[in-house]
């Protein structure tokens, strides 16, 4: 608390202790100081001394005079005793002890000269005593200097007195001295008390915050022991030589190990392998977001021998030694196993995914960098699976699916990976074992041999046939990404030849992919900028041999690539969904067109089956006679049977719609594809457009004739127009005339034209009021 | 050699009996008086009992004094005086009592020499009583520097 107050108090304690100890020291001073002027009052008494020295001189001039009177040898003696008396008292008075006094004042070594004179002056005398006059003469020397030896002794009582009461004041300020420091050190002696008794104070509370402090440290270890006891982790702390400090039950628990193996002190190699710990985490770097991530749990897990997955964490203490975790996480491993495969796999066919044949084609592409271990990703898709699902129904398409996987299996080899990427794509990796394609080349025919087979599902028996797109590593991408999508663009080229074949991959395709994107990108812009035109080929009456209609037929005038045929972008336009724009514009220019036309000349136009795909069709069509004001009758529209393949019910009630608002529907290019007759039973059509390539052929092979002439007998029985497609030649028309058709249409008579041609060609026809003659106005 | 000195001795004893009285009167002596009378001793007698040195400073010397006399205690012996107080009276009638018990106990002398020579009257002889101050701190003040009394003539035992 106050260790500063401690300090404070413990410096004041060293004063008062030092102040004691000089006054002690004083003391001791004065004490000596004073035992040294007693000595000097000791020595001697001045006073005393003194004092004797009148006397002795009278005895002398007593004897002399004594002397003088009597005369006489035996008293000589005498008088030099007494002279002899007086000259040792000169001697005493000059001596050391007396010189303090001496030199008090000058008169007094004035007396002690004028005594010493006196003597000298007698001592010659003393030997001529008997003569006659010489005691009297020694008298007259000797008489003045009584009274100064008489002055000398008052003086020295003088002096002493002074000395005495220069002593009795030394004395009494010694007695205040004493009485000061005396105070002092009763004040010392107080402060010392009152200091120790603070000290003591504060010592006390600090004990008293000492005892709180163990006490709250008491309870802070028995919540940390609980904490410890509480804990899901193993918790273990370490010194610096890696023995145990404390650990919990869980870490026993986990490893379990008894109490009292693991008493403090113990190392703990001698309790876990020691790499546990080595190759654990050393810092708590991981976030809690982190946890559950798979990866940090692939490569922090520890496997232990008995199963257990073990997470363990190290870290250094701010003291020295480890605190070391130890999470139990079998289960979530488990878990995440789970999740992990699942995630990897596809449920259908239980086959790795898109994303772990991603996957794999990476490690592929590490292999080949270190092992040189050519590969190749062949793309598979089934031809018109989409026609399974839709005629058989979804469960029978899944049960192919998983028949079609069960064969690739079978015919990779193991070390080759199958994957199925969605919906009829599947991808094989292929290990090549050489840079040739050879080993490549003849599995894609296996898989397509194969997959071609017979399958037998709920009393179906379903064939398809599957194409192969193949991209080759290194030569075709130096990643997944690359490899996957140049074999997917394989797969789109061999598709685009014709079923049942297989492409590898080459630069070409991507050109074409590339001009593919720039086209669609024109196609945008073009309608945008009115780039594109209606060209009409017009439908001639074979009984009338006159103009009866007008078909429409799109043209693109492009900037940089001229006039482009619909053969070119309306199949684009279509998976592109650009035709929704490119139809909606070119019914509406059609019927806007068809206005200017004599009243008996119909328009016809074709739609898409993508169109079919929106419900806004009807609606469209609606618009288009509103917008332009044609009479409904003066429409054809012409679609092909691919409406009628997909989306059954509901084209057909498009169609419904449409054909009650007036304006009549041809089937086109009748006689290819599918032709099912049930579609003439389904939908009671207008007319049916007799496809160009039977008519092409009619002059060379009779089935061809047979055919024109079936359609057209089938036509008329069912109350149907006829057109026959193609006408090039006389003998054609001949031919498709004697056969019955109603109309025809070709270059025999007209190339498609720009729409003010083909007006110019109504506008003669109305003019000559004649028969169609030929194609050559 | 010794019958020379003892022909100067034997003409010096003539001369001192018969030549002046004056002569007789220049050996000092001391008297000493007990219950049983009086004892006078010559500086010569005195000298033939034996002189012990104290050897130590006075207030009245400059420096350390080699005082040689005979020791009080034996003196008093052989005056056979005895008695627990000694009065020492010196020639200018000056006295002091002395506890007889500090001769023995501090072995006190009645000085005859001083650094070897005589002392005259007017240097404080003939005789001196000296304690060892030196060798005594106890006797290093009053009233033993005051019982050192100088010029004796005579002690009085009681």
């Amino acid at each position: 608390m106050n260790s500063s107050t401690l300090r404070v108090l413990r410096i004041a304690l060293t004063v008062v202790i030092l102040g004691f100890i000089a006054s002690a020291i004083y003391i001791s001073a004065l004490v000596f100081q004073r035992q040294a002027a007693l000595e000097g009052v000791g020595l001697g008494n001045v006073t005393w001394i003194v004092a004797q020295a009148p006397s002795e001189f009278a005895r002398l001039e007593q004897r002399v005079s004594a002397f003088g009177l009597e005369g006489g040898q035996s008293n000589a003696a005498e008088v030099k005793l007494r002279f002899d008396i007086v000259g040792n008292r000169l001697k005493t008075l000059r001596t050391r002890d007396i010189e303090a006094f001496s030199l008090s004042d000058p008169r007094i070594g004035q007396i002690l000269n004028d005594l010493e004179q006196a003597l000298n002056d007698t001592r010659p005398l003393l030997d001529d005593l008997a003569e006659p006059g010489t005691p009297a003469r020694i008298l007259t020397i000797l008489e003045p200097i009584y009274p100064k030896l008489a002055r000398l002794s008052t003086d020295a009582n003088v002096w002493n007195v002074a000395r005495i009461a220069a002593d009795r004041e030394a004395l009494f300020g010694l007695q205040w001295a004493f009485t000061w420091v005396a105070i002092g050190m009763i004040a010392c002696g107080s402060a010392l008390a009152g200091l120790l008794l603070l000290h003591n104070n504060l010592l006390g509370r600090a004990q008293e915050v000492l005892k709180q402090k163990e006490q709250s440290l008491a309870l802070q270890n028995a919540r940390f022991d609980t904490a410890l006891d509480a804990m899901s982790l193993g918790l273990v702390l370490l010194d610096t030589q890696y023995r145990i400090i404390v650990c919990n039950p869980r870490f026993l628990a986990i490893f379990g190990l008894d109490k009292a193996l693991a008493a403090p002190g113990t190392p703990i190699a001698d309790l876990i392998a020691p790499e546990l710990l080595s190759d654990a985490v050393h810092e708590f770097t991981r976030a809690d977001d982190d946890e559950d991530d798979i990866a940090v749990l692939n490569e922090r897990a520890h496997h232990l021998p008995n199963g257990m997955v073990l997470l363990i964490t190290r870290d250094s203490m701010a003291e020295g030694g480890w605190v070391c975790t130890f999470e139990d996480v079998t289960e979530r491993h488990r878990a995440q196993n789970r999740v992990v495969h699942m995630a990897h796999h596809d449920a259908l066919t239980g086959m790795p995914n898109r994303l772990l044949f991603w996957e794999s084609i990476t490690q592929a592409v590490r292999g080949l960098g270190q092992r040189a271990q050519p590969f190749a990703v062949l793309f598979l898709d089934l031809d018109r699976f989409k026609e399974v699902n839709d005629t058989l129904g979804h469960p029978v398409g899944d049960a192919l699916l998983r028949q079609v996987a069960e064969r690739l299996r079978h015919t990779l080899s193991p070390r080759d990976i199958v994957a199925r990427l969605g919906g009829d794509e599947f991808a094989v990796l292929h290990y090549c074992g050489d840079t040739s394609l050879d080993s490549t080349l003849e599995l894609s025919e296996r898989l397509i041999d194969t997959v071609g087979r017979p399958y037998h599902i709920e009393d179906h028996e379903i064939v398809v046939s599957t194409s192969i797109g193949i991209a080759v590593a290194p030569a075709d991408g130096s990643d997944s990404d690359q490899l996957m999508k140049n074999a997917d663009l394989a797969l789109y080229s061999a598709k685009a030849d014709g079923t049942g074949t297989s492409r590898f991959f080459t630069a070409r395709m991507e050109q074409v992919l590339r001009s593919r994107h720039l086209l669609e990108a024109d196609l945008r812009s073009g309608i945008r900028l009115g780039q594109f035109e209606l060209f009409y080929q017009p439908l001639i009456s074979l009984k009338t041999r006159r103009i009866v209609s007008g078909e429409a037929l799109m043209r693109w005038r492009h900037p940089e690539h001229g006039l482009i045929s619909p053969a070119d972008f309306i199949p684009l336009a279509e998976e592109t969904g650009v035709i929704d724009l490119l139809g909606e514009w070119a019914l509406l220019q059609a019927c806007r067109d068809a206005l200017a036309w004599p009243e008996h000349i119909r328009v016809s136009v074709n739609l898409s089956p993508v169109q079919f795909r929106k419900a806004g069709l009807f609606d469209m069509v609606k618009a288009a006679l509103a917008d332009s004001g044609i009479a409904p009758q003066r429409l054809e529209l012409e679609i092909t049977e691919s409406v009628l393949l997909r989306n059954n019910a509901a084209n057909l009630e498009a169609l419904r719609r449409l054909r009650a608002l007036g304006l009549t529907i041809a089937l086109d290019d009748f006689g290819t594809g599918y032709s099912s007759l049930s579609y003439l039973q389904r939908f009671p059509f207008d007319k049916l457009k007799i496809d160009q390539s039977f008519v092409r052929d009619l002059e060379n092979r009779p089935d061809s004739l047979a055919i024109v002439q079936s359609i057209a007998t089938l036509g008329r029985n069912l109350k149907m127009q006829t057109t026959a497609e193609g006408v090039e030649t006389q003998a054609q028309l001949d031919i498709i005339t004697e056969a019955g058709c109603s109309e025809a249409q070709g270059y025999f008579f007209s190339r498609p034209t720009p729409e003010t041609e083909f007006r110019a060609l109504l506008t003669q026809q109305d003019l000559e009021s004649g028969p169609l003659r030929s194609h050559k106005w | 050699m010794p019958a020379l000195r003892s022909l100067t001795t034997i003409v010096f004893a003539i001369l001192a009996a018969f030549a002046t009285p004056v002569l007789a009167q220049d050996v000092p002596a001391v008297t000493i008086t007990g219950a049983s009378g009086s004892v006078t001793f010559d500086r010569t007698q005195l000298e033939a009992m034996g002189l012990v040195s104290i050897k130590t400073k006075t207030p009245w010397n400059e420096g350390v004094v080699d005082f040689e006399g005979v020791p009080l205690a034996l003196l008093l012996e052989k005056a056979n005086a005895k008695g627990d107080t000694t009065t020492v009276t010196a020639l200018n009638d000056y006295s002091v009592d002395i506890p007889t018990a500090d001769f023995a106990e501090f072995g006190a002398i009645l000085a005859v020499k001083r650094n070897g020579a005589y002392m005259p009257v007017d240097d404080q002889g003939p005789f001196f009583v000296i304690y060892p101050f030196d060798s005594n701190p106890t006797l290093q003040g009053q009233p033993y520097y005051g019982r050192a009394v100088w010029q004796v003539k005579e002690l009085t035992v009681q």
